[in-house]
């Protein structure tokens, strides 16, 4: 790997915020491709963080920090990204579900899901069927991405996925969802298109969904 | 036998006439269990349910016996404040509605905008001082003429998540361990001091001293073994002596799977692990008793997530059944269910199940 990328990645997987807006800022300098420093610096770096994470090696500060850095290096790398007109890997609406208002795990989805390059659109919490429905209808993602914490919640996962087959928009998006008490099983009673138990995995999966 | 004798029975790995139970839920849930027991007060329904344990923070967390607050006006203390620590460090729950009625849920984290340790030293802290413990023995002895007694309250790591917001506590311990330090040393002084005062005013009235801090996801540790030590191990270690120091046994409750840290808790001093989600499929009942149950005992594990919720009444008994089977064999358990506080969604039929094959 060309020195540069390798401190992008380093900085990056380490959680080096300062370290990844140099080592991004280096390259850009020297001239290298702004999609080659996303790609092979950044997104790589982060999907070792999603396997470290998989494998009980990073846990959620680590991953966190390197989100961080991520996010980061991506405000230096945004505006010679859009001169190249490179598209993200997909589009990612993503929310807690009415009523609950935990949100860390759907925060690592979606710090992740930027991570590996898709454009994510974060609903926030607490987020109603009607407001989902509204969303999807005028900003046409590719995935929608439910999370709840609560059993008590839970059920609203299944109110969602309703309201958004009766306004006709079941077929427009596919749907993944979350959470501690959901399981694969709820996710394919409830018809869900899939489910993912972390953050990591959510990654995977939503590359599953965008070439299902 | 007295819930005391029951408890400490149980406690020390022999087995008592029966297995000892505790219980805590959400308002809304205690007023429908008092409506069809048709009880009035939290006393009534400990007796009505056969409860051992009288939780100081009352059933809700809300707040039961306490020291008075004595400090200052300021503060926005309520006059009925009595023993819900939350409040005294800015932290506000909300109230949310769900399928099933209400549910309470995080407030907006106080601590959140406060990125320096110069910027959070200005914060006002509260102080032990702020209380006048008097009155604890008098209004504790009522109680514990009838129940064991439970000192819920103290957090070193939960708390602090609320206030500055879980995420950023989470990215703070990676990023800045000087400021993260800071944060949990002011939980920290102000809990060990707070929780001193109160077991040295009840003079030996408070068996189990309960520390909430989740540290564990539902797949896996929240941070690592690592800073679990660096961060927590001194933390714990401190409140397990001041607990044994007053004759009470530490209970630690924590969520998710922990099984990698068992073996730190135990060497820290904790005596009662706390729920035991039997959803987590690492923190196995069978393999948890067989492989740690001579030296810690366990509470909660009925579960919370599927069975408690959406079970029939059999299915219930059946799993508590289980429980007491598997973690209760020999003493060394307390029946409760594997989320520490009944939520709306269960139904009262199968509260009552739960805890009427604990007199079976």
């Amino acid at each position: 790997m060309d020195p540069k990328l390798a401190t992008i990645y380093e900085a990056v997987l380490e959680g080096d915020m300062p370290g990844a807006k140099a080592g991004i800022q280096a390259a850009l300098d020297a001239g290298v491709a702004p999609i080659t420093i996303l790609n092979d610096g950044m997104i790589a770096a982060m999907a070792e963080v999603g396997k470290r994470f998989e494998e009980g090696d990073y846990y959620v500060p680590e991953m966190l920090i390197s989100a961080r850095a991520m996010q980061a290096g991506l405000a230096i790398l945004k505006p010679h990204l859009q001169s190249g007109g490179d598209q993200p890997a997909g589009t990612v609406m993503i929310g807690t579900v009415k009523g609950d208002l935990h949100d860390i795990g759907k925060n690592l989805v979606a710090l992740m899901l930027e991570g590996a390059g898709f454009e994510v659109r974060d609903l926030g919490v607490d987020v109603s069927a009607d407001k989902i429905v509204e969303a999807i209808r005028t900003g046409g993602p590719d995935i929608l991405a439910l999370s709840a914490l609560l059993t008590t919640t839970m059920p609203y996962m299944k109110i969602t996925i309703e309201a958004i087959q009766q306004a006709g928009l079941r077929d427009k998006v596919k749907i993944m969802v979350g959470g501690a008490p959901v399981t694969a099983e709820y996710a394919s009673q409830i018809g869900a298109d899939g489910y993912s138990p972390d953050a990591s995995r959510a990654v995977r999966l939503a590359h599953t969904l965008m070439n299902a | 036998m007295h819930s005391r004798e029951r408890l400490k029975t149980a406690l020390d790995h022999r087995v008592p006439d029966r297995v000892p139970m505790m219980m805590s839920a959400n308002p809304w849930v205690i007023e429908k269990l008092k409506q069809r027991l048709q009880v009035n007060t939290d006393r009534e329904l400990l007796q009505a349910m056969h409860l051992d344990l009288f939780d100081m923070r009352g059933f809700d967390y809300k707040g039961a016996v306490g020291p008075r607050y004595v400090g200052p006006g300021h503060m926005n203390i309520p006059a009925t404040w009595c023993g819900d620590p939350l409040p005294l460090f800015g932290y506000h729950e909300v109230i949310t509605e769900t399928p099933f009625g209400k549910a309470w849920s995080m407030g907006a984290p106080p601590l959140a905008a406060l990125n320096t340790i110069e910027a959070l030293k200005h914060y006002p802290w509260p102080q032990a001082d702020w209380f006048d413990y008097a009155n604890v023995r008098r209004d504790l002895e009522p109680w514990a003429a009838d129940f064991a007694i439970a000192l819920t309250g103290p957090s070193i790591f939960q708390h602090a998540t609320l206030c500055r917001g879980v995420g950023q506590l989470l990215l703070d311990m990676a990023a800045d361990p000087d400021l993260t330090t800071f944060i949990l040393d002011r939980f920290f002084d102000f809990y060990f001091e707070y929780t001193r005062r109160i077991l040295e005013a009840a003079g030996g009235l408070i068996d189990i001293v309960r520390l909430a801090d989740d540290i564990g996801a539902e797949n896996a540790l929240l941070v690592s073994p690592r800073m679990i030590r660096r961060y927590f191990g001194h933390r714990i270690s401190s409140f397990a002596d001041l607990a044994h120091q007053h004759n009470a046994k530490l209970l630690f409750h924590t969520d998710g799977n922990v099984r990698q840290i068992i073996p730190d808790l135990i060497a820290w001093g904790v005596d009662i692990l706390d729920p035991v989600q039997p959803e987590v499929a690492a923190m196995n009942h069978r393999a948890l008793k067989t492989e740690y149950g001579d030296r810690l005992s366990f509470s909660g594990g009925v579960s919370a997530q599927r069975i408690l919720p959406t079970g029939s009444v059999d299915d219930v008994k059946a799993e508590a059944r289980r429980v007491i089977a598997e973690l209760g064999a020999g003493g060394g358990y307390i029946l409760s269910p594997g989320h520490p506080s009944f939520q709306s969604d269960v139904p009262i039929d199968n509260i009552l199940a739960m805890y009427s094959v604990g007199l079976e």
